[in-house]
């Protein structure tokens, strides 16, 4: 089990409330410590976890409001429109209406759901979002938790909501829920398999599964050593975040909103919060992973170099979502086991091959290594592109029509960003 | 009574009544997500027993794919969401008699082959450590602190038993009994192969 005492932060809280002089306690907390009386230590153990956690998620929650700013800002501008821009300065204050907006809407619970599973579905997703920041960490000594199988645990947690997904659909008893439901699992459980190999040149390089050690292992940014299992690791992790090239689980134009069709009011908020929270998770644990996490150079705190470095990560993800079409369910399955699922296989032999060459690579063979790679990257995605291009793709050519039902006329336009 | 046996109460409370809820619940659907929940739970407990790997594979494996299996078959299953959801079997008096037994022997097993005088000291004794651990060794300091000391990396061994057991683990997959992962992986290979030949749709005649 971690040390909590390994986080500065936790630290400092526990040293300010405990009132007994340990020596973890040299020279740290405030007020000269000891806020409660003694005999209290253990209060002082779950108060400080009891803080520590509520300041996350009010700090998640804030992160999300502008995230949600932030993204439609960029789409407005890549889409050549304004975006929100009333409400507060450059229309910081939107999110803040939406939620109050959301937070009023009528509570909608369908007769036919079965309520328990309805109710339970929205904190079931929210949950697994959440459980990702108590590993990430942010800046030096700025983490909650270094547990020696923190990348692991996150792929774990991320599957996790598939579970939230089906109880969702189940719970409310409705077709277009199903179909969503079934659709998630299809593609969350495919790109599951590339999303986690791409990893293994990760870890070979830094030999450790505890994130704080591979940002450690750094010298050079692992995007720049590992190009493959970068581009495999970004692409199959919007897939599990749910977003547009791959958002056929709530494709408003298909199937409504999915298995948020029969949501309103605040669960559907949660819904929305858990996605976003999902989104932030996801870019930090990128970060994290491919981009050298809090490292930078002196003058500017490494929080500060890993949050600007996450906000970039958020800026590509918003990019490709205004740059791309929703893809069908059968282009997401094809792309999953012919392109990604191949690309991890050759990342994970050239990395194992590279490895066996220099077992502990210094600077400069990192850079050889990295060379190879890239060589190794570009052949392949050329080689993929020949192999899977549209001319040897049966279903994509000249069949566009083919899962349209409705034609334009008879479908009225359906507001997306649903509710109710 | 520290916070960390509390914690234990907490989690054991909430693995077994999940469990119980799994088999007491009518409805087949909230049962799965209390398996899931009680999965989740055992999770916990081999968190608090540091064994972090065994924790996370628990999540990934029993939370993030048996338990969406289960889920997946009550949602494909038809009409079970109206009604028909009782189980009418009527030799559940003897199905429930033999499980007890089982699980009687099971316990006893389990409970006879523990060797109980290391449950405080954490194992402390070479011999266990050695008969655990085939390729490591164990090698007391003049401290009388024992060490694991891996045959090709004296200098990595840390003290106590399972403080890298993320690492052991991996040195006896893939070193100690590859063979045994080569067959699994066969046997999975020859299952997938088996559920493409099942479900593939038959050509036209």
């Amino acid at each position: 089990m971690p040390d909590p005492f390994d986080s500065v932060l936790y630290r400092h809280i526990y040293c300010t409330l405990s009132s007994t002089a340990d020596a973890q306690c040299e020279g740290v907390g405030l007020f000269g410590g000891g806020l409660l009386p003694g005999g209290f230590e253990w209060l002082a153990f779950v108060l400080t976890g009891v803080i520590i956690v509520a300041a996350l998620i009010n700090g998640i929650l804030g992160a999300v409001l502008l995230m949600i700013w932030g993204e439609r800002r960029l789409l407005g501008r890549l889409q050549g429109r304004t975006g929100p821009n009333r409400w507060g300065p450059f229309g910081l204050l939107t999110p803040i209406a939406d939620a109050v907006k959301t937070m009023f809407k009528e509570d909608v619970v369908p007769t036919v759901s079965d309520r328990l599973v309805f109710t339970l579905a929205p904190i079931l997703m929210l949950f697994p979002a959440l459980l990702v920041y108590a590993v990430l960490p942010i800046g030096h000594g700025t983490w909650l938790a270094d547990i020696n199988v923190a990348l692991l645990f996150i792929v774990a947690i991320g599957g996790a909501n598939v579970l939230a997904i089906v109880a969702a659909a189940w719970g409310s008893g409705n077709r277009y829920a199903m179909f969503s439901a079934m659709r998630a699992v299809a593609m969350l459980i495919s790109y599951e398999i590339p999303l986690v190999i791409s990893l293994v040149g990760v870890i070979m390089l830094s030999g450790s599964l505890s994130l704080v050690a591979i940002v450690n292992a750094q010298t050079i940014p692992f995007f720049i050593i590992q190009p493959l299992g970068f581009f495999v690791f970004v692409v199959a992790s919007m897939a599990e975040l749910n977003r547009t090239p791959f958002d056929v689980a709530e494709a408003e134009s298909e199937i409504v909103a999915g298995y948020m069709t029969d949501y309103s009011s605040m669960k559907f908020g949660l819904f929305f919060l858990a996605e976003f929270a999902a989104t932030i998770a996801t870019s930090g644990v990128i970060t994290v992973l491919f981009l050298g996490g809090w490292h930078g150079f002196d003058p500017i705190p490494s929080q500060i170099w890993f949050i600007a470095k996450m906000v970039g990560v958020l800026a590509l993800i918003v990019w490709v979502r205004a740059s791309w079409p929703r893809l069908r369910i059968d282009q997401i399955m094809a792309f999953a086991w012919k392109a990604l699922f191949e690309l991890t296989l050759i990342n994970l032999v050239v990395s194992g091959l590279l490895m066996l060459a220099w077992p502990s690579p210094s600077t400069t063979e990192l850079w050889y290594m990295a060379g190879i790679n890239w060589l190794v990257f570009i052949a392949s995605i050329i080689l993929f592109g020949k192999l899977l291009g549209p001319k040897h793709d049966p279903v994509s050519a000249g069949n566009v029509q083919r899962d349209v039902t409705l034609s334009d006329s008879d479908a009225p336009a359906i507001p997306s960003g649903g509710g109710g | 009574m520290g916070i960390v046996d509390v914690i234990f109460w907490l989690i054991s409370a909430a693995a077994i009544g999940g469990a119980l809820l799994v088999v007491t619940v009518r409805d087949v659907f909230r049962a799965a997500l209390a398996l899931a929940g009680s999965f989740l739970a055992v999770a916990g407990i081999f968190f608090l027993l540091q064994a972090e790997f065994v924790a996370v594979a628990q999540i990934l494996v029993y939370v993030g794919a048996v338990s969406i299996v289960v889920a997946f078959a009550i949602l494909l299953t038809r009409d079970i969401s109206q009604g028909n959801r009782t189980q009418g079997s009527r030799v559940i008096v003897v199905g429930a008699a033999i499980m007890a037994v089982l699980f009687v022997v099971v316990v006893g097993v389990v409970a006879y082959d523990t060797d109980w005088s290391d449950r405080d000291s954490g194992l402390t004794n070479p011999d266990a450590i050695a008969a655990l651990t085939g390729t490591y060794e164990a090698f007391e300091r003049p401290s009388g602190e024992v060490v694991l000391v891996a045959s090709t990396d004296p200098d990595a061994a840390l003290p106590g038993v399972f403080v890298d057991s993320t690492g052991w683990l991996g040195g006896l997959i893939v070193r100690d009994y590859v063979l045994a992962l080569q067959a699994l992986g066969v046997l999975l290979l020859a299952s997938i192969i088996g559920a493409i030949a099942l479900v593939r749709e038959q050509a036209p005649e």
